[in-house]
């Protein structure tokens, strides 16, 4: 399905090379796993929120450890999922947390769907 | 040390120091030189050629021509090979003065090319070359044969850049015109990065000061400011929002408590290992921590403390294996007024080595260290090792890195790459009345019910660890009896009561954190004793501006609420600023009068005399509450009226 949009909504300068995205990629997954890592901090562990962040944080270091280890060819079968679990993790309703955590999520969840979004673009 | 060495020489004064250190270097470790000149015949053949046209008119007869030709043929072939000759005879003769093995060698071709051919093929252990050769000027800094010689081969250089007379670089002046601080010709200073190439560096050193009786010294250069740079230039493309979002000061903060503790040990610890190595020599070698931008840093150390030679590694340890030379390296060279060793061999540190040779990694600890960024892993992954050596680990687990990165970097920064997974949910614990299973692998925190596994990672029971509230309460008793508090980096500052009580006017959880991580840092920054209040209100007072009044819980401080003019009188209440504009909001007339009495009935039944904006929000409530009461209240009994309305 993501290859099929892409193809729809192609825009030739998000096409990258693999090298490129190996070396983006990891960078916005660590920089998205710490400020994971900053808000579990500041959340009590009463909450399922909290423990919605500590699923989605470690999904990200599954497939950022996935990631260093595959090719171009396995990264979609071996690697992505963990990518969408941790953004399956991020999809909860947020419009009751504080606006400025929000709006972090929020962020975070377009950096991810971002570099998700550009693995079919992958060449 | 050195068994062969190679000059290539071209009869400059700096060719002539070179030779003239060569053969004092041979004499004193046994070793053969080769001496080397290069000529390039071919090249003046079609020059001559090429310029033919311009000699004079009675030379542009076919037979004189041929006659020149012939002339220059000869010249070229023979020439050259006697000012080769003559060049080497100068090297040949110290050489029989000292006793010392030599072996000339002409090569005719492009000068460059030649020598580093003879170089890449046989196995010279040093190459000593000078700076510049005989086409150098007023303002050349390095010739372009000898920087590419440097450039495209791997065996040690020792660029001659002093050209004093050796016996004077070796042993001084004497009188008046001493030409260094130390009198003595100068010393050698190593500059160490950790890189093989650095440490190999340090041995060669070592060996050539004992040789020539020189005092080793190492440098070391951490840059903390390059990251100051960054993050400006970026706040300055960043919009406001993109900088609420982005959590730019956050981020700011996270890099300058990693950078300034962490570089600085991590450069600290090379020059121990370096240290230690000389040690090791016999050797009571003096270290020296610098911190600015590595070149520059160096360089006014050099000009400084003249030394008679820097050594250097070939290529720093942040460079590729293919790079030919370090940035940093390349600008010394070009740089430093004395002579340069630049290196290329590599030796790791014996403890670096048996660690590698011996150290086991759990699949845990492997997947810890790799999930730090790339371009750290090299120097963490040191840092593990030699801390697990000295307390004489063999295999290396989560909580040896732990333990290994806590003096290296603060908690923080720990918890924010994911370090201690299991502390990010200890320190909310103690609100919690029962007990909380953390998993120690990714954080997954289970209230009351021991998991039989980790919904998150899988781990197994085993993995989680129990928390529970005494623990918690226990701990932070202790705490709190204490007035030397440790700082985000693990050192300890002294607070003043009145300090500790001042800090409490910031928010509790993350805000207080983090203004006590930048009361701390300003604290060290100005190095002072300990922190006082002013330092706090100083440091932490925009965050208090708001909350100073109010306590913990929201409730107001009697003490302290007089004087401020946010402070509203009426009749026996005060009103906080923020509580008035709430009321304000009601609709005028009744319902703001009976809102504003219910506010002050939640006051009264608390005790306090100042309505806050939490009793006006509670007035609020009650307002409201009443209002649907009797709205249902009349609703049914509307009901009850419904059939006579009808």
């Amino acid at each position: 399905m993501a290859t099929e949009r892409a193809k729809r909504d192609w825009n030739e300068v998000e096409f990258l090379r693999w090298e490129e995205f190996r070396q983006m990629a990891p960078a916005i997954i660590q920089l998205e796993i710490s400020r994971l890592g900053e808000m579990i901090e500041c959340f009590p562990t009463d909450t399922d929120f909290r423990n919605a962040l500590v699923k989605a944080r470690f999904e990200l270091k599954k497939f950022s450890e996935c990631l260093a280890g595959c090719g171009k060819e396995s990264l979609e079968e071996a690697c992505a999922g963990h990518l969408r679990n941790a953004i399956f993790s991020l999809s909860f309703d947020f419009s009751w947390l504080d606006e400025e955590v929000a709006g972090t999520l929020k962020y975070i969840l377009e950096r991810l769907m971002n570099v998700h979004n550009r693995i079919p673009l992958i060449y | 040390m050195y068994q062969k060495i190679y000059v290539p020489v071209d009869n400059s004064e700096h060719s002539l120091r070179g030779i003239e250190l060569a053969v004092e270097l041979g004499k004193r470790f046994g070793a053969q030189l080769v001496g080397c000149h290069a000529y390039a015949a071919r090249m003046h053949d079609i020059r001559f050629k090429q310029m033919e046209f311009t000699l004079p008119a009675e030379y542009q007869v076919e037979e004189e021509l041929e006659k020149q030709r012939s002339i220059h043929d000869t010249l070229i072939t023979m020439g050259l090979e006697l000012i080769s000759d003559s060049y080497l005879e100068v090297m040949k003769q110290q050489c029989a003065l000292a006793k010392v093995s030599f072996q000339p060698r002409m090569i005719d071709g492009k000068n460059f090319k030649v020598l580093v051919n003879d170089i890449n093929n046989n196995d010279y252990d040093l190459v000593i070359m000078g700076a510049l050769g005989l086409g150098a000027v007023k303002d050349s800094v390095l010739g372009s044969v000898t920087e590419r010689v440097v450039r495209r081969t791997r065996t040690d250089m020792l660029i001659i850049k002093n050209t004093s007379p050796v016996e004077e670089q070796l042993n001084g002046k004497t009188g008046a015109e001493v030409k260094n601080v130390h009198g003595n010709g100068g010393n050698i200073v190593v500059a160490v990065d950790g890189s093989p190439e650095s440490f190999a560096g340090l041995k060669s050193a070592i060996a050539l000061g004992r040789e020539l009786g020189k005092e080793v010294e190492a440098i070391s250069v951490y840059d903390p400011y390059l990251h100051y740079t960054m993050f400006n230039s970026i706040a300055n493309v960043l919009t406001e929002k993109a900088s609420k979002v982005f959590k730019f000061k956050e981020q700011e903060q996270l890099h300058e408590e990693v950078i300034d503790t962490g570089l600085a040990k991590i450069y600290q610890s090379h020059l121990e290992v370096a240290r230690q190595l000389a040690q090791e020599e016999g050797i009571n070698m003096k270290i020296t921590l610098l911190d600015g931008k590595a070149f520059e840093k160096i360089l006014q150390y050099v000009r400084r403390e003249r030394p008679w030679l820097l050594v250097m590694g070939r290529i720093g340890v942040h460079s590729d294996a293919e790079m030919d030379v370090g940035s940093n390296t390349e600008n010394l060279l070009r740089l430093v007024p004395c002579n340069v060793l630049l290196s290329s061999r590599r030796f790791t540190p014996p403890i670096d080595l048996r660690a590698e040779e011996s150290m086991t990694w759990t699949e845990e600890a492997s997947a810890l260290l790799n999930s730090a960024p790339e371009g750290v892993r090299g120097v963490a992954r040191t840092a593990i090792h030699r801390y697990a050596m000295e307390r004489g680990h063999s295999v290396i687990s989560r909580k040896i890195i732990e333990q290994a990165m806590a003096p290296i970097l603060p908690r923080s920064a720990m918890l924010a790459m994911g370090i201690i997974a299991e502390e990010a949910a200890i320190r909310k614990i103690s609100e919690h009345h029962g007990e909380t299973y953390i998993c120690k692998e990714c954080g997954y925190a289970a209230r009351d019910v021991l998991p039989v596994a980790c919904p998150v990672c899988g781990s197994e029971t085993a993995k989680f660890g129990k928390i529970d509230k005494q623990t918690i309460q226990n701990l932070g008793q202790l705490e709190g009896g204490m007035v030397e508090e440790v700082a985000f980096d693990d050192r300890r500052l002294l607070w003043t009561s009145d300090a500790k009580q001042a800090l409490r006017g910031v928010p509790s959880g993350y805000q207080r954190r983090r203004a006590k991580a930048q009361i701390e840092k300003t604290a060290r920054v100005r190095k002072l004793p300990s922190i006082t209040k002013d330092l706090v209100l100083e440091v932490a007072g925009e965050v208090m501006e708001a909350t100073e009044k109010l306590e913990e819980r929201g409730r107001l401080s009697q003490t302290e609420t007089a004087p401020d003019e946010a402070i509203r009188r009426e009749g026996e209440f005060s009103w906080t600023s923020d509580a008035w504009a709430r009321l304000q909001r009601v609709p005028e007339g009744f319902m703001r009068e009976g809102t504003k009495k219910r506010m002050e009935n939640c006051a009264r039944r608390r005790g306090v005399t100042l309505v806050t904006l939490e009793i006006a929000e509670e007035g609020i409530k009650e307002g409201l509450k009443a209002m649907e009461e009797m709205i249902a209240r009349q609703a049914q009994e509307g009901k009850g009226r419904e059939p006579e309305n009808r």
